[in-house]
């Protein structure tokens, strides 16, 4: 695994931290001293010399080789496996990162883990899910600007058996992008530096704690699940969306579905039916917190109600949810020989290559056509791949 | 006239089976079936405008679709792998949330989200035939029978391109 000119020097101070993120701890050895100087400046209140060695996760820094101009390269190894290598200095505090995460999906099966944000508002966990680039982290750190409390910006941690929402309160990774929101936001950046994150570009980290003493959440219960999109218009909107929709979107992103097997779906279908779903599309901050805030302040009832005022979605496949009678009402209308109001079936499919693929939409269907069973409005690739319906070009 | 104003889109995808079908038809409960076979032919779909000669989408002439006796087939708008009663596969998990479902197939591993009419259809996939499946839509909901029955054959087709209905109760509808 490692090269014969790889060296690490075990536990030297210099080279050396260990710390205690939440319920997770992390053992950082490295090659390259400013990863550790990085990671406990990023981390200065989560530095722990207690935390048990036996059980923290085991990151590695090992210089190995250089580049052709003569830079020291290093490969990254968390638990002993290779998470990414050949990194030049600037690139390797991301792949510490990921190893973390890595780690954390690999080791914690009794936690049911899904790409998302996980946030806490007034007590009631929310799950922000989706892909990379939906601008999850950028939400987080908006919404802890307002009261919110953090639980994590890369995963929601559903303990298996009591389906709460657990933390894991990494600093969260802010991309170049969302740079002045977040100074904006009046966040403090952790280390005036640019690391390079292959996926995204340059990135930047904030921790959680820098915002208040209170920032992060206790576990959690989950009240909302939403699906935020970035289209980069400056008025949000935020639609709801059936259970069973919010269900396989959750499928989607579900980290770790293989080890947890049979009992993933029956987790996800307890989970969405204690909670609220929505489609979020993000725009202005202030005006995105404004409207979540004003949405999750009412009933689920009124959710729907909320859904008919400006800067929610009123048309669309969720409008006709809007008139969708309860159940005891459906069996009342059949009873005395009504006639529900007609729907045209759809059928949508999620096959086990498309989940992490990278969709544009959070069930990872085609976003234009399927749900309500429409026609697709555009000859799109993503629609004639995914909509099973088969409808579209 | 375009194809929009006459209450079909254009769509001239090809389900496996080949044959160039109206899938707009299925979701769009108005149309009239004089204009869903018309539109059959999708290379007129391009340009928007309606083809002098109507196709239909069964090859049969309308002397023999007026002799069947199937609702679906005198139509000609059956699709043409339809299963005429499925039967749900046993091993297939359903998992009902609200009045939707999710559906998982162990042995493709794929997930099936079904909106409350496609679940509605595939509660009853009990080995009745797709006119009985048809006709219990009807009785529940504020539909009209043609548009159910397309409906219905193309949630059935669909599910079964997936192989969710037991083989031995597939009775392929030979058009």
């Amino acid at each position: 695994m490692s090269s014969g000119s790889e060296t690490t020097a075990p536990n030297d101070p210099g080279r050396f931290v260990r710390c205690r993120i939440g319920e997770f701890s992390v053992a950082l050895r490295s090659d390259l001293k400013q990863v550790v100087d990085d990671f406990a400046a990023i981390y200065p209140r989560e530095r722990s010399d207690t935390a048990a060695e036996g059980q923290a996760i085991q990151i590695e820094v090992r210089r190995s080789g250089r580049s052709r101009i003569g830079r020291p390269l290093y490969r990254v190894y968390a638990d002993g496996e290779e998470v990414g290598g050949w990194q030049r200095g600037n690139g390797v505090f991301p792949l510490v990162e990921w190893g973390i995460n890595l780690r954390i999906i690999a080791r914690r099966s009794e936690y049911l883990q899904f790409h998302a944000a996980s946030m806490a508002f007034q007590g009631n966990g929310a799950i922000f899910a989706g892909d990379s680039g939906r601008g999850k982290s950028t939400l987080a750190a908006l919404l802890m600007t307002r009261g919110w409390q953090y639980l994590c910006d890369e995963f929601a941690l559903v303990d298996c058996s009591t389906l709460k929402l657990h933390a894991f309160p990494k600093a969260l990774c802010i991309k170049a992008g969302s740079y002045a929101i977040v100074r904006r936001l009046g966040l403090p950046f952790a280390r005036r530096r640019d690391y390079i994150k292959q996926s995204k570009g340059r990135v930047g980290y904030v921790n959680p704690r820098d915002v208040g003493p209170d920032a992060v959440a206790e576990p959690t219960a989950i009240r909302y699940v939403m699906f935020p999109t970035y289209a980069g218009g400056t008025t949000p909107r935020l639609g709801p969306i059936s259970r069973a929709e919010a269900a396989i979107g959750l499928f989607r992103c579900c980290f770790n579905r293989h080890a947890i097997g049979d009992d993933t779906l029956p987790i996800i279908q307890r989970l969405v039916s204690g909670a609220s779903c929505f489609r979020l599309e993000v725009g202005e901050p202030h005006a995105t917190g404004t409207l979540l805030e004003a949405t999750l302040n009412t009933s689920p009832r009124g959710v729907e109600a909320h859904a008919a005022r400006p800067g929610t979605m009123t048309t669309g496949p969720h409008a006709r949810r809007e008139h969708t009678p309860s159940l005891t009402t459906r069996r009342e209308m059949l009873r005395v020989g009504a006639k529900l109001a007609y729907v045209a079936p759809s059928v949508l499919t999620l096959s086990a290559h498309q989940v992490f693929a990278a969709a544009s939409d959070p069930s990872g269907i085609c976003s234009t056509a399927k749900h309500t069973g429409q026609l697709c409005e555009t000859d799109t690739d993503c629609c004639s791949r995914q909509c099973a319906i088969g409808i579209c070009k | 006239m375009t194809e929009r104003d006459r209450g079909v889109r254009r769509c001239d995808a090809k389900l496996p089976f080949g044959a160039p079908v109206i899938e707009s038809a299925v979701l769009d409960g108005d149309v009239p079936k004089d204009v869903i076979a018309e539109w059959s032919g999708a290379d007129h779909l391009n340009d928007g405008e309606l083809p002098a000669t109507p196709k239909r989408l069964t090859g049969r002439t309308a002397e023999e679709d007026a002799r069947g006796t199937d609702t679906s087939e005198r139509c000609g708008w059956r699709r043409p792998g339809a299963s005429a009663s499925p039967t749900r596969r046993t091993d297939v998990r359903e998992y009902p949330i609200d009045d939707e479902a999710l559906v998982y197939d162990p042995q493709t591993q794929v997930l099936y989200h079904l909106n409350e009419t496609a679940f509605a259809i595939w509660r009853r996939c009990d080995g009745r035939r797709i006119e009985e499946l048809a006709s219990g839509l009807t009785e529940e909901y504020d539909v009209n029978p043609e548009t159910a029955l397309d409906h219905v054959s193309t949630v059935v087709e669909i599910l079964e391109t997936g192989g969710l209905f037991a083989p031995e109760a597939t009775n392929v509808v030979r058009v």
